[in-house]
């Protein structure tokens, strides 16, 4: 027995030192970019900068860090200033970001998602972790600056409220970029149902009703197995589970409190007794939901347009033809879904110079880079003539990027030329989401998804800071009430508990003090105005 | 010696045989059903459901995927490393200090059992470790992955207790005899625990096979990571901090992935076992040292 | 410099017996010594960590400069509205595993025991510990999706006349499917130390039962059983040395929303709290109160076990 074992380890071990030796000599591609013609860029320094950022999977699929990649030796090759990137262990970021904090050794740039600090980005800032970029921007970074003094209400959003900047961020103004999953039906039963495809809620419910007649087993394949997907689940029909700005009086409300919000419940608990609803909802994974896809089990489901959308047209059974439709409404003619799930132009992430920095000057510079013309489109689309070359006046991804001779996957291959595939200081460009969606029927769920989106933009609770004292305060009472109330919303659809407790409910919400974590987000929201 | 066996012992035994192979079948599947995805079609895969006889669509196309990671192979000798040497300083410092522990002529003995069980209950947590091992000059270095684990305090409980079930008249006689301590436990304890050790070793070798965790907090490089490391980044789900757009990957590829991935990374260990098995043979030491 | 005082202090406690006592068991001091400065060290050094349960902790102020605002962050533990229920679900899931899991394998260890054929026996063991290598993700992941309303082990309970469901989505069935899946996790590995003692039984013992004309259940139950009952009760003790930490990975992998009320335990309350928003103060607070509940009963036990069995930790 044990000679096997050893027989297996061995062969084993020796076939990976092959593939090895076989792969380490790919990807020393010399890149023949432009010189720039900006005066000020490449800079003569010899200074190196440390960098600090989460390495995606799609970068370590086939290089060791971002310094291996095409993107990161071109931009060091035309800033003229070398980097040397730190990448925390995936998936464990957030501890690695604490102990960078705790140990107090920190490199000269942190990109993360710096909205989200405990405290506030404010407080990174007053707890002497990062510097306010104000004087920094204005002196040494001429296009961010020129970006913030035109669209002003997105230089807003990056700010604290009391006017400081904390990071080069990551945006994505454009609404095809905010909108990539939603709703996804059996177009093919529709069609043998001569049904056309839904709008209102009734409609949905005449669909599901018809396929679980047809007898499709999953109606509606749905996962909410957590507070993100409980949310997405009644944004999609209707209802808020969280907060939100009321447009029509300018103030915070609390979504469960609102009447839509049972209406969306009591009905998605009808369609769980009819049998429409997926019973492993609360269960069940993305993985599992992909299978009951491709295997035509599912009639209507929610999900991303790359990766889960593309993967189905291109592989589903004979005849299961998975297509997006518009977000439902309540009536037919309303301007659009009130809230369905929507990112903000401010990815909530950037990257930050600390005080650690000797030279935050040349650190502003080499970030601002990405904000001009030419750092655009090396962060967008990489390298004209590799990645990307020009037709009609628009970049469009050559076949290093669709058809990679290295036998990497598309997501694999742009990791290595450009950042737009992930996140990154920068204006994420519409034409990543347009080359990326390559299939026509990812290019249709966009028009889709995105359709009413300046409605759904209107309700959006702003990004609001709360102060440094009532911080502590809302994350407790967010805590609670989160937690009881995805527990009592399952159990009212999956009827564990009966709709006639609806009452109590509220009630209870109320103890944990909603009222008071409404007053804080309003008075955020004023402090948020008057930036 | 045989003695005719009664019926209802013959009824026991047939039971007990069919139980046991029961337990084997159902502890297998995971692994054979790990085994059979990693080989399987990445696509063909995402559509099958429920249990796996045999491979959907056989495939190497996960385990190409897998060497081509960059991180496998120092992964591989990261680990190698910390294991050997590791092993080497638990036992150095867990056969003694168990032994003194166990031993009822050490004086502070109460104390030190108290002072390590009671590090069981109770510990600083990540940062203030994180602090020290930095504060120690540790940091980047194999040796953070070794010193901080030199001892296992469940380890090393269970030595002493093997230890402590020694029958004390072989220790006396061999003292009568001039014999020190130290050479009383070589000659005499260690053999006779053998088996205990055997474990032990099991034990702290799988730990180590296993270990992440302060990898984590205290590797920065990359190359040095070790395997369990490698094998979590491919696991986990990529960061939602980052707030990344739509997803990517071609359907499927991942999961096969990481179902090879996790028989690369496990059957060496698995090696380790057969290997010490020799040593759970009823009554073998007991016997040679009295004979 | 705190790190130094504590060093020579702790040392010179070992260092400096009567001498006497030193230079007759001088080994066992050298054999020891390393052992204990390497708890130091790597133990009661970091222990200042626990300071930060009576602060409210700021990284970049450090343990030292961070503001003490004595128990609030205990009273915060407490008094929030899910303590007591979260309490009693630890206490269910870990009692769970003390009556089913913890005698699983050594029920396992006598059975093997009684199994005469090597090959049989050395091929069922070395398959039994198997699950304990695989990625707690990848077993949970085939828990979900064997337990959902048409998974493999939802149609073999229907054929006994289960009703189907989706087992994860039923408050009620939670508990049975973490214990049931620990056993089968666990059985195998937790079984080897019973093995390997069962190999330190006298065989003498055996053959004079036989002699004596003792059935096989009568030695099972003098003979084998006191002979690892030192083993089994150092388990038992290091087991209810840790009653309160019901390891909160597995639970997160396993629960969602509708289950809260009989799956969310204290772990996995202080994870979501705690360690997702790095509130180091609460999560430390909430570590505190499982260790003192673990040690009083850790204490307790010990000292029945001393009368009783004469096998203690200390």
């Amino acid at each position: 027995m044990s000679k096997f074992y050893k027989v297996v380890a061995l062969a084993l071990s020796l076939a990976l030192m092959m593939s090895f030796t076989a792969c380490s000599k790919q990807g020393q591609t010399q890149s023949a970019g432009k010189i720039s013609a900006d005066a000020q860029y490449p800079i003569d320094t010899d200074k190196t900068l440390t960098y600090w950022v989460n390495c995606s999977k799609n970068i370590t699929a086939s290089v060791t860090g971002m310094g291996e990649t095409e993107f990161a030796q071109e931009a060091e090759k035309r800033t003229g200033i070398d980097i040397e990137y730190i990448h925390p262990a995936q998936g464990q970021s957030t501890e690695q970001f604490n102990l960078l904090i705790a140990s107090g050794d920190l490199p000269d740039i942190i990109e993360y998602g710096w909205y989200s600090f405990p405290g506030g980005p404010g407080m990174a800032i007053d707890d002497n972790y990062i510097i306010a970029l104000n004087d920094v921007m204005k002196s040494h970074a001429p296009n961010i600056s020129k970006y913030f003094d035109e669209h002003p209400e997105q230089a807003k959003m990056t700010q604290t409220d009391d006017g400081r900047y904390y990071v080069f961020p990551f945006m994505s103004p454009d609404p095809k970029l905010l909108s990539t999953a939603g709703p996804i039906v059996r177009m093919d039963l529709l069609e043998k149902y001569g049904m056309e495809a839904p709008v209102t809620y009734d409609d949905w419910y005449k669909m599901l009703t018809a396929f679980k007649n047809d007898g499709i087993e999953i109606p509606l394949s749905f996962n909410a197995t957590n507070t993100h997907e409980i949310q997405q689940l009644f944004g999609v029909f209707g209802g808020y589970t969280d907060y939100y700005l009321d447009a029509e009086t300018d103030t915070i409300k609390y979504g469960p409190f609102e009447p839509e919000f049972k209406e969306t419940l009591t009905m998605l608990a009808k369609w769980y007794s009819e049998d429409l609803i997926d019973k492993n909802f609360t269960t069940t994974s993305t993985t599992i939901r992909d299978s009951n896809v491709l295997n035509g089990k599912v009639g209507a489901t929610y999900a991303s347009g790359g990766g889960q959308l593309d993967g189905w047209v291109l592989n589903a059974v004979d005849g299961v033809k998975m297509r997006s439709v518009k977000f439902p409404v309540k009536n037919v003619g309303d301007p659009g879904s009130k809230f369905k799930a929507m990112a903000y132009y401010y990815r909530m992430s950037g990257a930050a110079i600390t005080t650690s920095c000797e030279d935050p000057g040349l650190a502003a510079k080499y970030l601002d880079y990405f904000y001009g013309d030419e750092g655009h489109m090396l962060v967008n689309f990489g390298i004209e003539g590799e990645s990307y070359e020009m037709v009609d006046g628009k970049p469009v991804y050559t076949d290093k990027i669709m058809k990679n001779p290295d036998g990497l996957s598309m997501s694999d291959a742009m990791a290595r030329y450009m950042r737009s595939c992930n996140s990154g200081p920068m204006i994420q460009d519409v034409g990543y989401i347009e080359n990326r969606y390559y299939l026509q029927e990812q290019k249709d769920a966009l028009v889709n998804w995105s359709w009413g989106s300046d409605y759904t933009q209107k309700y959006k609770l702003p990004l609001i800071l709360p102060s440094k004292e009532e911080a502590t305060e809302v994350a407790d009472i967010a805590n609670n009430v989160n937690t009881y109330r995805d527990n009592m919303i399952l159990k009212f659809i999956t009827g564990l508990e009966s709709m006639d407790k609806y009452d109590s409910f509220i009630q209870q919400m109320k103890d944990y003090n909603v009222e008071r974590g409404i007053e804080i987000q309003q008075a955020a929201y004023e402090r948020y105005k008057n930036r | 010696m045989k003695i005719k066996e009664s019926k209802s012992y013959k009824v026991f035994k047939f039971f007990n045989i069919i139980v046991l192979s029961l337990v084997a079948i159902i502890s297998l599947y995971p692994m054979i059903y790990v085994l059979l995805a990693s080989l399987s079609d990445p696509t063909e895969f995402m559509k099958h459901q429920g249990l796996l006889l045999k491979p959907v669509e056989f495939s190497f196309e996960s385990y190409v995927q897998v060497s081509k990671h960059p991180f496998i192979l120092s992964g591989y000798k990261s680990t190698l490393f910390v294991l050997i040497v590791g092993l080497a300083v638990n036992m150095l410092l867990t056969l003694p200090g168990a032994f003194a522990l166990a031993s009822k002529d050490f004086k502070y003995r109460a104390l030190i059992n108290k002072m390590v069980v009671f590090t069981m209950l109770f510990s600083g947590g990540m940062v203030p470790l994180f602090l020290t091992v930095k504060a120690y000059g540790l940091l980047d270095s194999y040796w953070a992955l070794i010193l901080p684990v030199a001892v296992n305090t469940f380890n090393l409980i269970i030595m002493r207790t093997a230890f402590a079930s020694i029958p004390p008249s072989l220790a006396e006689s061999a003292t009568l005899d001039g014999a020190s301590e130290l050479v009383i436990m070589l000659k005499i304890a260690l053999p006779l625990c053998m088996p205990t050790i055997a474990v032990i070793i099991l034990y702290y070798g799988v730990q180590h096979w296993n270990a992440w965790f302060h990898a984590m907090l205290f590797i920065k490089t990359k190359t040095k990571y070790p395997l369990q490391l490698v094998l979590r980044e491919v696991l986990v789900v990529e960061d939602t901090t980052s707030m990344t757009i739509g997803g990517d990957d071609t359907v499927g590829l991942a999961e096969t992935v990481k179902y090879a991935v996790i028989i690369v990374s496990t059957l060496p260990i698995l090696t380790l076992y057969p290997f010490l098995q020799r040593y759970f043979v009823k009554g073998v030491m007991v016997g040679a040292v009295k004979g | 410099m705190e790190v130094k005082n504590k060093l020579s202090r702790r040392a010179g406690s070992v260092a400096t017996p009567p001498f006497a006592d030193f230079i007759r068991h001088k080994w066992l001091y050298f054999m020891v010594a390393p052992l204990v400065i390497y708890y130091i060290l790597f133990h009661y050094i970091p222990m200042f960590g626990l300071l930060v349960a009576f602060e409210r902790y700021v990284p970049s102020k450090g343990i030292f400069g961070s503001s003490f605002i004595g128990f609030e962050n205990f009273i915060d533990f407490f008094t929030g509205p899910f303590f007591f229920s979260r309490l009693r679900n630890t206490v269910v899931i870990s009692l769970s595993l003390l009556i089913f899991s913890f005698p699983a394998p050594i029920i396992l260890a006598l059975l093997l025991n009684e199994i005469k054929s090597k090959a049989f026996r050395s091929v069922t063991q070395t398959l039994s510990y198997l699950p304990h290598f695989i990625s707690l993700t990848v077993v949970c992941g085939m828990i979900r999706s064997f337990t959902m309303d048409n998974g493999v082990i939802t149609d073999l309970l229907v054929n006994f006349g289960f009703e189907r469901q989706s087992m994860l989505s039923n408050p009620d069935l939670f508990v049975s499917i973490y214990v049931i899946s620990d056993i089968w996790q666990t059985i195998g590995w937790n079984s080897i130390i019973y093995i390997s003692a069962l190999t330190a039984v006298d065989q003498e013992l055996y053959e004079a039962a036989n002699i004596d004309g003792a059935t096989k259940w009568q030695q099972v139950i003098h003979i084998t059983l006191p002979s690892i009952a030192p083993t089994i009760v150092i388990m038992l003790l290091l087991r209810i040395g840790s009653i309160l930490n019901v390891g909160y990975e597995k639970i997160i992998l396993l629960y969602n929303p509708l289950t809260y009320d009989t799956a969310d335990v204290l772990q996995s309350l202080i994870y979501r709290r705690g360690l997702q928003e790095f509130d180091w103060g609460y999560s430390t607070a909430a570590g505190m109160f499982n260790s003192v509940v673990n040690t009083a009963l850790l204490i307790l036990s010990n000292k029945i076990s001393t009368k009783v069995s004469e096998t203690a930790l200390w």
